[in-house]
Parts: C-alpha cells; structure tokens; sequence
C-alpha cells in the first residue's frame, strides 16, 4: 500500500495547492471583511453625525425679545431668547442705514431655554432706526428693528 | 487513503468557492446591511425631527394673546395688573412679563401655564407711581405680546394709554347712494362721537372709546340725505369683549 502511494506522489501537489488556495481565499477575505467592516463603521459614524449637525441646524430657535439703548456709556442691549433645544453661539452686528455700526462677534453661548443680554458699543443719536442682525455659528439669522428713543 | 486523496484532488476548486461564498455572506450581513439599517434609522430619525419643528412651528404660529396691561392704586403706591385673555385653543405659558426694560416677578410668580380660550391676572408688579411704561408678555414658544394699552402713562392716581384699546365697531348695512351717518356713544357724562358716508352697499365706522368699561348708549343717525335715528341700543364693553360689532340696517 505504502509502495502504491509513493508511487502517485504527484497525488500531493493538488492537496497543497488546495490548501494554498483556501488559506489565500481565507486570508483576502478576511482583510476585504476587516475592511469592509471598518468602513461601515466609520461611514455610520461620519453619517449620523452630519445628520446630527443639519438637525442642530434646522432645532435652533432663537428670538430678539427685547433692545433697549444706554446712551450714558453708548451700550446697545439685545436680549435674545433661546426657545430652540439646542445650545447657540450667536454674533450681534448693528447697522444704521445699510452701514455697519457696532458688533459683538464674541460667540456669546446662549444655553436652550435661556434669555441672555448681548452688548454692544453702539454710538446713536435718539430717534434713529437701527437694524440688529443676530447670527448664529450655525448661521441662523434673526432680525430686528428697533427705534431709539429720544433722550 | 487513496480514495480520500482522489476525491479532495477532484473537489479541490470547490472549496475556495464555498469559503468565497462565505464571506462574502458574512460581509453582507455584517457590514452592508447593518449599515443600510443604520442610515434608515438616521433618517427616521431626522424625519421625525422636521416634523416635531413643523409642529412646533405651528403652534408658535397659533399662539394669540390679548394682553392688557392697566395700573390700581392702592395704599398710594402703584401696582401693575396685566389681564391676559389667551384667544387661541392651545395651551401657553407665559415665560416673562417685561416692563420697560425689567423683567419684574408678578405675585404667584411666572412661568404661568394658560389653558386655551382663558383668561387670568397676573397681579402685583410693583411700578413707581409715575412714568411712562411699555408692557409686554414672552411665551416659552418665543412670541412676544404686547399690551393693548402700551404706552401706559401713569400720573399718581390716574393713567392713560398710547392707544384706545377698546372700540365699537357699527356696520351699516345700506341701500345704494349718497348717505352719511353719525355715531355716538354714552357711557355718564363722556361722549365719543365719529362720522363717516358711503355709495355703496355698505359701511363700517370704528369708534374708539378709550378705557372706560361699561354699558353704552349707542345712537346711529342718518344725517343725509335726509336725518333719521336708524339705530338706539346698548352695548356693554367688558374685558372679555373690548371690541362689540353691532349691525345696522338702513334700506329705506
């Protein structure tokens, strides 16, 4: 029997190249599965947080509820409410006539839910209608007019 | 042995197949259907998000408050009263009440919840006895009412508004052509009278009677072509209903 086997050595070559095969076919699969896994995962991820900042996009919420004018120290005050669920960063500018007169771009936090006065060093005579312009860092907009009383 | 050896030499590509086939599978199920799954769900999830706003939105929307903000004078001190009536089936809650540029604490105290189609006082805000105020109300939806009676100017014991809240609105239902009418209304000794003509069909005169509540006399006189007291009743303004209509017939 020994002998017969010896004989057909050629019989081994196949059994190998077999073997070769399925370690090849094991071993490029289960990279191209590795990868395709962590591909996946990361394109979940990248996914769900670009939905997530277009969703805190379109959530903000926020009002100018009140203006009132200091003219002792030329400090403009903008009350903005933050009715939205989501935390805002927002940005100030005032313009009198289509020119920019003072702005707050400090990205004052307004928490959800909350009233915040934003200042501004403003310079304006009473009587003048200015246009404030509160923009978020998701930039959302909010305007509003306001005339300044006469002192 | 032999026999073995012979068949893997026969079946030997159909093992890597098989092994293929496998993770291939396995790579479905794992990765690409998960992930189809998960952006699904994401999407619901922003779905379901536009439609909550959209809602949001709408009811912001259709929030409406009557907002009357009027001064009581007791002990020699000035107390604000605001008497809110919400005009809208939706429940609000009002967030702040704001007085020039302070947010004062009524009694009772804010945020107040305000069921549709009620009315409540907030009470006891505490104002000098004299000066100009500017009154109006926040909701936690982000609108601002403000009041009817704004610009509030209080004088020690009395107070007038920047506008007359409460009016009595006629209209003339009339026969086509030239005709004129007076309108006057009686509440004591104070009479608030307005006039106004019309060719058509039809007229409406507004009458702004200023703060006084009460039961007024109403006349409505034709003064042309010809005179003719077309109209003689009373209507009562209350808080609840600052604004009466009444409707006049004049086809002769």
């Amino acid at each position: 029997m020994m002998k017969g086997l010896l004989a057909n050595r050629k019989a081994f070559s196949p059994i190998i190249a077999t073997i070769i095969l399925c370690a090849a076919v094991l071993a490029v699969g289960m990279s191209l599965w590795s990868f395709t896994y962590s591909v996946s995962n990361s394109l979940q991820t990248s996914y769900f947080n670009e939905v997530k900042a277009e969703v805190e996009v379109i959530s903000e919420r926020f009002t100018v509820e009140h203006v009132s004018h200091d003219d002792s120290v030329d400090v403009l005050h903008v009350w903005i409410y933050n009715y939205g669920e989501v935390n805002i960063e927002v940005d100030v500018y005032v313009y009198l006539e289509g020119e920019l007169l003072g702005k707050n771009v400090t990205a004052t936090a307004v928490p959800s839910g909350e009233l915040l006065d934003v200042r501004v060093s403003v310079t304006v005579s009473g009587g003048s209608s200015i246009l404030i312009e509160v923009m978020s860092r998701r930039q959302n907009v909010v305007y509003e007019t306001h005339i300044v009383p006469l002192e | 042995m032999r026999r073995i050896l012979c068949r893997l030499n026969r079946s030997r590509s159909g093992i890597s197949t098989i092994l293929g086939t496998l993770i291939f599978v396995g790579i479905l199920f794992t990765s690409a259907i998960p992930l189809f799954m998960y952006v699904n769900q994401v999407n619901s999830y922003y779905n379901k998000t536009v439609t909550e706003l959209n809602r949001f939105d709408q009811q912001r929307g259709e929030e409406d408050l009557e907002v009357y903000a009027y001064p009581v004078f007791p002990n020699d001190t000035a107390t604000l009263n605001i008497f809110i009536r919400n005009r809208c089936t939706l429940t609000i809650t009002i967030m702040r009440a704001w007085v020039n540029d302070t947010t004062p604490i009524p009694t009772g105290g804010l945020p107040l919840q305000l069921s549709g189609m009620s009315d409540v006082t907030i009470e006891g805000i505490q104002i000098p006895s004299v000066g100009d105020f500017d009154v109006w109300l926040v909701t936690t939806r982000g609108n601002v009412f403000a009041s009817l009676t704004n610009t509030l100017q209080i004088n020690g014991t009395s107070w007038s508004g920047g506008n007359p809240p409460y009016s009595i609105n006629i209209v003339i239902d009339k026969k086509t052509g030239f005709r004129s009418y007076n309108v006057t209304a009686r509440l004591g000794s104070r009479t608030y009278s307005t006039t106004g003509s019309s060719t058509g069909y039809n007229l409406l005169l507004g009458l702004d009677i200023g703060y006084d509540l009460g039961v007024y006399n109403v006349t409505v006189t034709r003064t042309a072509p010809s005179v003719k007291v077309i109209y003689s009743q009373q209507i009562t303004i209350t808080l609840q209903n600052p604004s009466p209509w009444a409707y006049v017939e004049d086809k002769v």
